[in-house]
């Protein structure tokens, strides 16, 4: 036995398969008994069983014989499949008309009956071990119809690869003969993969009977996980798978040979209508042949009135299907656009400190203390007030009084003024009147003068005037005798 | 809004409209007054307003208050007030009178003594005590009749200071009456005159030019 993991594998496998045919008929009696026990065994249960029979191998003698053989065949390679079906003996021959069967299930045209679940699961086990490592993870028709991988898995352990140049090959042999699902590998690869698996347990539930196998195993029915991881790794970083270099010699785009032979091709842009024509019956003609081999192939006979066909797993175990990566979608909608709000009022960051202080009711208000400076203003202004309201309405009196009192003593010597001057009126007229009088008298006493001496003058100056105005009035004639005058004249006139 | 039970804060004493008229008022009143109680004043002074009465206020300050040490303390203002207030009754009660006498703070004494000069029963004929009074401020009957005048008149201060003839004659004769040193004869020739004065220009009132400054001429 090596210390790799994967050889380490292979080899128990062997063992186990060994182990079924050298155990004979009573060790398959029991095994079948223990079966129809616990029919439906689940993925796990089957390793469970390699563990047992591998271990009641090597328990009593592990020849190294046996432990070449299985070594050697876990080693074979291609041939081993056909091989397996000797060496397996017993279990290899009873598990023959399974074949098919399985194979028949890629095709999920023939629906799984109930199996012989011993022989199936040892199949499995051996099946699983040797070629397991090279068969496409999921073996979901639905999901891989070819069932052909597309590159060996990154795992081929590096002595099965070596001896496998081609794993197309290889895997179609593989796939060919044994298509169920390699649970125990994948458990076990699994558990490379993600650390131990917590819901496998194994117990050696009896210790003291020696030759039967004396494990119990029980595990959770669960479906297989997906090889195919559902997400990368990161973005960033490519998978780091191995670059698929094919052999160049098979590659149909090199040419090889000389090219003389060569048709060289028309014009471009002119293709030959006779080699199109050519091509066109061709396909057409591949075309029907496929329909008329679609045709040809058995189907599903048509849903009875009612029901419908519905894809269903029908593998032995059920596995989990990742070809789709689920897809889910996320919708978000941003908000119509809105206007803007109006600019809040800026207030300034609250500086400083908060801080409380309890106050009791009465404790901050004293009413004779508060309302002393109002009292004074009160008092204080009123009395201002009235002082000054008092002077000013004294003041006022006073002058109103004073005034009255000027007014009393001015009618008083209005009057004694008015009096005053009616008596200096009456002195003034009295004086007028004595001397009006005193005027008179002297102008008559002047008159009176005046008149006595003009009469002495007069009788003084006529004195002497009268007898000499007569004497010479009378020398002129003037004194005569009428009578004698007229005499006179007339004698005169009669004597003329 | 209502104002909250509790004070905080002297704002929220509240203080009577009317209180700040009338504590004025009070104020002036009691500084045109100068009484010498002031509580006693005030006590009259906040009854006679409560009941609606002329208040015992003076309507001009007196600058020589009467000390009420040397003279009865009876001032012209004062007996002017007390007219004021007893004027509208033809009599008044003695009991009324000597309230209002002493919610001017005059001694109750001298109230006593100047009724003994015309002792009466309960009640006295207001003119009769105001010339007692008139009297009492002190000189002789004509600076007593000037003050009468100056008192009973309706002229305005330091005018005529006019009263009727009749009022003046009637108080002049009870004062000389009162005198016993005083003949009749001459008051009553001195009223004659008097009265030829002034019937001859006036309407029969007599002001105090007409008496008081013929005196002083004279």
């Amino acid at each position: 036995m090596t210390n790799l993991p994967k050889v380490l594998g292979l080899s128990w496998c062997h063992a186990c398969v060994t182990a079924g045919a050298a155990r004979g008929a009573a060790g398959r009696q029991q095994w079948l008994e223990e079966k129809q026990q616990k029919t439906p065994r689940p993925a796990g249960s089957t390793w469970a069983r390699e563990k047992e029979a591998d271990i009641s191998l090597t328990k009593p003698a592990s020849t190294p014989e046996l432990g070449t053989t299985a070594t050697r065949a876990s080693l074979a390679g291609q041939p081993l499949g056909r091989r397996r079906s000797y060496g397996a003996g017993a279990a290899g021959r009873s598990q023959e008309p399974e074949v098919p069967r399985a194979r028949d299930r890629n095709s999920t045209e023939v629906p799984r009956t109930d199996g012989d679940p011993r022989c199936s699961a040892t199949v499995v086990g051996v099946a699983g071990r040797l070629y397991a490592p090279w068969r496409e993870p999921s073996v979901a028709p639905t999901a891989c119809p070819g069932n052909l991988p597309s590159r060996p898995p990154h795992f081929v352990s590096p002595l099965l690869a070596s001896r496998n140049p081609c794993p197309w090959h290889y895997l179609h042999l593989s796939g060919s003969h044994d298509t169920l699902a390699p649970t125990c590998l994948k458990a076990r690869l699994h558990r490379k993969e993600g650390g131990p698996r917590p819901d496998v347990t194994l117990s050696l539930t009896d210790h003291s009977s020696p030759a039967m196998g004396t494990y119990t195993y029980t595990s959770r029915p669960r479906p297989l996980p997906c090889q195919r991881r559902r997400y990368r790794d990161s973005l960033l970083q490519p998978e780091n798978e191995p670059m698929h270099f094919g052999n160049i010699m098979y590659d149909r785009r090199v040419i090889r040979g000389n090219t003389y032979a060569l048709q060289t091709l028309p014009l471009a842009g002119q293709p030959d209508p006779v080699e199109l024509q050519r091509q066109q019956q061709a396909k057409r003609r591949a075309l029907a042949r496929k329909r008329a081999r679609e045709q040809l192939r058995p189907r599903t006979p048509e849903p009875v009135e009612g029901r419908k066909h519905v894809d269903v797993q029908t593998e032995l175990y059920l596995e989990e299907i990742a070809d789709r990566i689920i897809e889910v979608d996320m919708e978000c909608q941003t908000d119509a656009f809105l206007d803007r709000p109006p600019t809040p009022l800026f207030i300034p960051a609250k500086t400083g400190k908060d801080m409380a202080t309890q106050i009791l009711e009465g404790e901050l208000f004293d009413f004779d203390l508060e309302v002393k400076p109002m009292l004074e203003v009160l008092v204080g202004k009123t009395i201002e007030q009235s002082l000054l309201e008092v002077m000013e309405e004294e003041e006022l009196a006073h002058l109103r009084a004073n005034q009255y009192a000027y007014e009393e003593l001015r009618n008083i010597e209005l009057a004694e003024v008015q009096r005053l001057e009616e008596q200096e009126r009456r002195h003034r007229e009295e004086k007028e009147r004595r001397k009006q009088q005193q005027w008179e008298i002297v102008h008559k006493h002047m008159e009176t003068a005046q008149k006595i001496a003009a009469r002495a003058f007069a009788q003084r100056f006529l004195a002497d005037l009268l007898p000499s105005v007569f004497g010479s009035l009378r020398d002129g004639g003037y004194f005569y005798d009428p009578v004698e005058r007229g005499l006179w004249r007339f004698l005169l006139d009669s004597l003329f | 809004m209502p104002l909250p039970d509790t004070m905080f804060c002297a704002q929220q004493i509240h203080i009577p409209p009317e209180l700040p008229d009338i504590l004025k008022q009070f104020t002036k009143a009691a500084i045109r007054t100068q009484p010498a109680d002031v509580l006693q004043w005030s006590a009259g002074y906040f009854s006679a307003l409560s009941r609606g009465e002329p208040l015992p206020m003076k309507d001009r300050l007196e600058m020589p208050v009467a000390t009420q040490k040397t003279d009865t303390g009876l001032t012209q203002g004062l007996l002017k007030v007390l007219h004021k207030q007893c004027s509208h009754k033809e009599y008044v009660e003695l009991a009324d009178l000597e309230q209002k006498w002493k919610n001017l703070c005059l001694p109750v004494e001298k109230f006593r003594a100047l009724l003994q000069l015309d002792p009466c029963e309960k009640k006295i004929k207001w003119i009769k005590f105001l010339a007692l009074g008139c009297s009492s401020l002190g000189g002789s009957l004509n600076s007593a009749m000037k003050n009468l005048c100056q008192i009973l008149t309706a002229d305005p201060e330091g005018g005529p200071a006019r009263i009727p003839f009749k009022t003046f004659s009637y108080v002049y004769r009870y004062l000389a009456g009162l005198d016993a040193d005083l003949p009749r004869a001459d008051t009553e020739s001195y009223l004659d005159t008097l009265k030829e004065n002034i019937e001859s220009r006036k309407n029969g009132m007599i002001g105090l030019a007409d008496f008081f400054l013929a005196k002083r001429k004279i």
